[in-house]
């Protein structure tokens, strides 16, 4: 259910960078995303969603590509990195020690695809 | 053709940054935000009613802005423990969003209590990722819901720095094992604070208000 708070918080940051770069009413073919494995962002519901919420502006049908982080933990006593496991959650598989998240958590848009060549 | 262009932009950003505003306002006034996330029925409210009674017999003031998909029934039940309260109706949303307390914060500034508690919308997932300027966190683990709640559930509890297992007063009856429920949270969330709690035998609640009058130093401290 919140994917259509982060659908709309999508929209607003795409329609931002469109702005900033002066690229306001071009044709978007498609955006990348990138999704952290552990953001507890489904894609498919983000598209849903998004399809909403992007309705009658000028990203209304584009293509949405997502991409995966994986997620990383870095353990606080051994300082040894680790993957997130189910069975380990947040403690080391090597030592047991507590570990800090550093990656996992992403939601970026790292690019848009636009139609035509007007823009260089 | 089509062309490319890099963004590289995190979108959750501009709900962030509102959340920094809203941050930075309360510091200005000397109020500390608690942010109390739990499934629904887990005691967020008598959990805030009792433990409100309590700092203010200390002497602090104490505000509460809660939200539920429908009805006013938690603000009521608030009302009589605290020194101001605003119910918000999210007519479905399962979560609370900082640009939802844009009508409330002139008051809430106006007020200044020491301690702000927004009960979040009962839900295990969704409120997570959003932040609305809290200092601390709170989670609750209810004594009736199971001991592996947090190893369903983990990334709620992991960015909790204080985990309250609710209804303490419930153990025996339904043969609730502490010990388990305190390895589901260290797995999770080894740096919690786990602090067992019954708002009807009041057992911990001095406890916890302690560890969020602790809390408040340090941010003092910090800031």
């Amino acid at each position: 259910m919140h994917e259509a708070s982060l659908a709309r918080a999508m929209l607003s940051t795409v329609m931002d960078s469109l702005d900033e770069r002066s690229l306001r009413g071009q044709d978007v073919v498609s955006i990348t995303v990138r999704i952290g494995e552990l953001a507890q962002i489904d894609p498919e519901s983000l598209e849903f969603a998004f399809s909403f919420a992007a309705a009658e502006t000028e990203l209304e049908g584009c293509k949405l590509i997502f991409t995966t982080a994986v997620a990383e933990l870095l353990c606080v006593s051994c300082q040894r990195l680790n993957t997130y496991d189910i069975e380990h959650l947040y403690r080391c598989v090597y030592c047991g020690g507590p570990c800090d998240l550093i990656s996992g958590k992403e939601f970026d848009v790292i690019s848009l695809e636009l139609a035509g060549s007007t823009v260089t | 053709m089509s062309i490319s262009v890099n963004l590289e932009a995190q979108i959750l950003d501009k709900a962030n940054s509102e959340a920094q505003i809203l941050k930075n306002a309360f510091a200005s006034v000397g109020t500390l935000v608690i942010n109390v996330m739990s499934s629904p029925g887990s005691g967020k409210t008598e959990l805030i009613s009792v433990l409100s009674d309590e700092l203010r017999a200390q002497g602090s003031k104490v505000a509460v802005l809660v939200g539920d998909c429908a009805t006013d029934h938690d603000a009521k039940r608030l009302s009589p423990h605290v020194d101001w309260v605003e119910q918000i109706q999210t007519k479905g949303v399962c979560h609370l969003e900082a640009r939802m307390f844009t009508p409330y914060l002139d008051d809430l500034l106006q007020l200044a209590p020491q301690f702000l508690f927004i009960e979040n919308v009962g839900n295990l997932v969704c409120p997570v990722d959003f932040d609305l300027g809290e200092s601390i966190r709170v989670s609750l683990l209810s004594t009736t819901e199971g001991e592996d709640k947090p190893a369903k559930y983990p990334d709620l509890f992991r960015t909790c720095h204080i985990t309250v297992i609710s209804k303490a007063d419930l153990i025996e009856a339904v043969e609730f094992s502490e010990h388990e429920a305190r390895h589901y949270i260290e797995l999770v969330s080894p740096k919690t604070n786990t602090i067992k709690v019954s708002a009807r035998t009041k057992e911990g609640i001095e406890e916890l208000a302690q560890a969020i009058r602790a809390i408040t130093a340090q941010t003092k401290e910090g800031s």
